[in-house]
């Protein structure tokens, strides 16, 4: 039924729900306007309230797919890619997937300042579960690519901002999993590194066998991507080519920019 | 509860002892990582059972500890062991809401965070060892043969650590005020647990309170061999009651909870 009856690589999910718990709060009374449209609903029952993060996807990524997920902030992006990965579980519904996956979500990788870069890049190996045997090459290609040198020898608590961004972003993208779920803001650093970072996103990317993709850039997704999903509050409004995923996107952003008059008031400032 | 829930629990359990080198990477990084930049270093765990133990002994000897010969290595013993079962509570009760972030962006097993606990405690327990072997030569005790038996004893305290830290930290991930409420009676069970003061030496209530504290066994069944006598059996049998149940249980509350742990981070 679901195709992977031959262990390739994909994803498949059956009416997929999750909703996210919020514990009690003690001020929740107020007028706070409106909430920009797409975001997860937040739901009462009695006294609790929780968010619905992704509300009956359907979605098969099989072999050799590249999907991209487009949404505005709050559209269940993240939930639906940390679902993919198995981080969430879901409410309700069915979640299959074969391969090896790895996500990433984020350059904040649990980096620990007091410990060096090199040891960093050690312990992020042992967290993606990557064997030993590679890992010598891994650490001389990461050196490499990350352009920290003798850096790499110190804590992390001596790297800037843009420094640590490039050393997660080149740990991150030095794994090779079967199943890739990435959030495209990923690249940080420079102008320089910006640009190599992408060129090494496209390269990665192409070696992946499964692969979502969570951006807000049509450029990106359509030279990356063959397929691409539309989410609004959590549901699939549409599913289709990157340029229709796109406009319904769009659609989504300009009632919201409609609503959105405050802008005028600073410039009369 | 349904079994399928158990399974993938279990499932969570095997993935984790798989990773040993990643278990044991996140117990280095929270026993020792703090302690970089400082210049005596992780030593410093040393130096603060030393200076509890030596403290306590000075202050208590002709009191409470009159008539024990070795005092000293009792209250050495003690405080390393009460340390560790320390770690396991507070930190354990925190174990994945500090790792929260570790959680939400990388797949791994949810217990790697609870096993790591075991590898803390085990550098923990080796860096107070030069403390106990200082405080058997001040007190001119040298080993016996029933020292042998205290391995069982560690082995048993490490279960009874894990297995409640897997419940603690279950339900402090749920109900953030458990984390709080664990952190403020241990500050007070090192005075309820037998660590200054011997049993024996009391009468009444308090000998009481002695026997129906699970710290009490746990501890009795480590220190009683390496200062030469054999523990009684009913040490052991509760000993091995506690640290069952609070395996099994932290097993199935864990196994409850697991499913929905990600999403209360």
């Amino acid at each position: 039924m679901n195709g992977f009856s031959s262990g390739q690589p994909g994803v498949w999910l059956e009416k997929v729900s999750l909703t996210l718990p919020l514990r009690p709060l003690s001020n929740r009374n107020g007028t706070y306007g409106q909430t920009r449209r797409g975001a997860g609903k937040i739901e009462h029952r009695g006294n609790k309230r929780s968010v619905s993060a992704l509300r009956d996807i359907n979605l098969t990524v099989p072999y050799g797919a590249r999907l991209a997920v487009v949404g505005v902030n709050g559209s269940g992006k993240t939930s639906l890619l940390r679902v993919i990965a198995g981080i969430y579980q879901p409410t309700s519904g069915r979640r299959v997937v074969n391969g090896r996956v790895a996500a990433m979500l984020t350059t904040a990788i649990g980096l620990n300042p007091r410990a060096t870069g090199i040891e960093n890049i050690l312990f992020a190996f042992n967290l993606y579960g990557i064997k030993r045997a590679s890992a010598q090459d891994l650490v001389a290609e990461i050196s490499e690519f990350s352009g920290l040198g003798e850096y790499l020898t110190l804590p992390i608590s001596t790297y800037s901002t843009g420094m640590r961004g490039r050393l997660s972003f080149s740990i991150v993208t030095s794994l090779r999993p079967d199943v890739l779920v990435i959030d495209e803001a990923l690249a940080t650093g420079d102008h320089a590194f910006q640009e190599r970072a992408r060129d090494r996103i496209l390269d990665l990317l192409t070696g992946i066998k499964v692969l979502v993709l969570a951006s807000h850039s049509l450029d990106f997704i359509s030279e990356v991507c063959d397929r691409a999903i539309c989410l609004e509050s959590g549901q699939i409004t549409c599913a289709g080519s990157c340029e229709e995923a796109w406009e319904s996107y769009l659609g989504v952003r300009k009632q919201n920019s409609a609503k959105t008059p405050p802008s005028i008031e600073i410039r009369k400032l | 509860m349904t079994w399928e829930m158990v399974s993938l629990a279990w499932a969570d359990l095997r993935g984790s002892l798989e990773r040993l080198p990643l278990v044991a990477w996140l117990g280095w990084r929270d026993a020792l990582l703090p302690f970089r930049g400082a210049v005596i270093g992780p030593y410093w765990i040393t130096l603060y059972v030393a200076i509890w133990s030596f403290g306590i002994a000075y202050i208590f000897k002709h009191n409470l500890g009159a008539q024990e010969p070795h005092y000293l290595v009792y209250v050495a013993i003690g405080v390393t062991l009460f340390t560790v079962l320390t770690t396991f509570f507070n930190d354990g009760s925190q174990a994945f809401v500090k790792d929260a972030k570790l959680i939400l962006n990388v797949p791994n097993p949810l217990s790697i965070y609870i096993l790591k606990l075991a590898v803390r405690g085990c550098i923990e327990m080796v860096l107070s060892l030069p403390v106990i072997a200082v405080a058997m030569i001040l007190t001119g005790l040298t080993l016996q043969l029933p020292a042998l038996l205290a391995l069982p004893g560690l082995v048993l305290i490490l279960l009874f650590g894990v297995g409640f830290s897997l419940l603690l930290a279950s339900l402090a991930t749920r109900f953030r005020d458990l984390g709080f409420a664990v952190r403020a009676l241990m500050r007070f069970m090192i005075f309820l647990t037998p660590v200054f003061w011997i049993v024996t030496s009391q009468s009444g209530p308090r000998a009481l309170l002695a026997e129906l504290n699970p710290f009490y066994h746990l501890i009795t069944i480590v220190r009683d061999p390496l200062l030469g006598s054999i523990p009684s059996m009913h040490h052991y049998v509760i000993s091995l009651a506690c640290a069952t149940c609070a395996a099994l249980l932290g097993f199935l509350v864990f196994a409850a909870m697991r499913g929905r742990m990600a999403a209360w981070l």
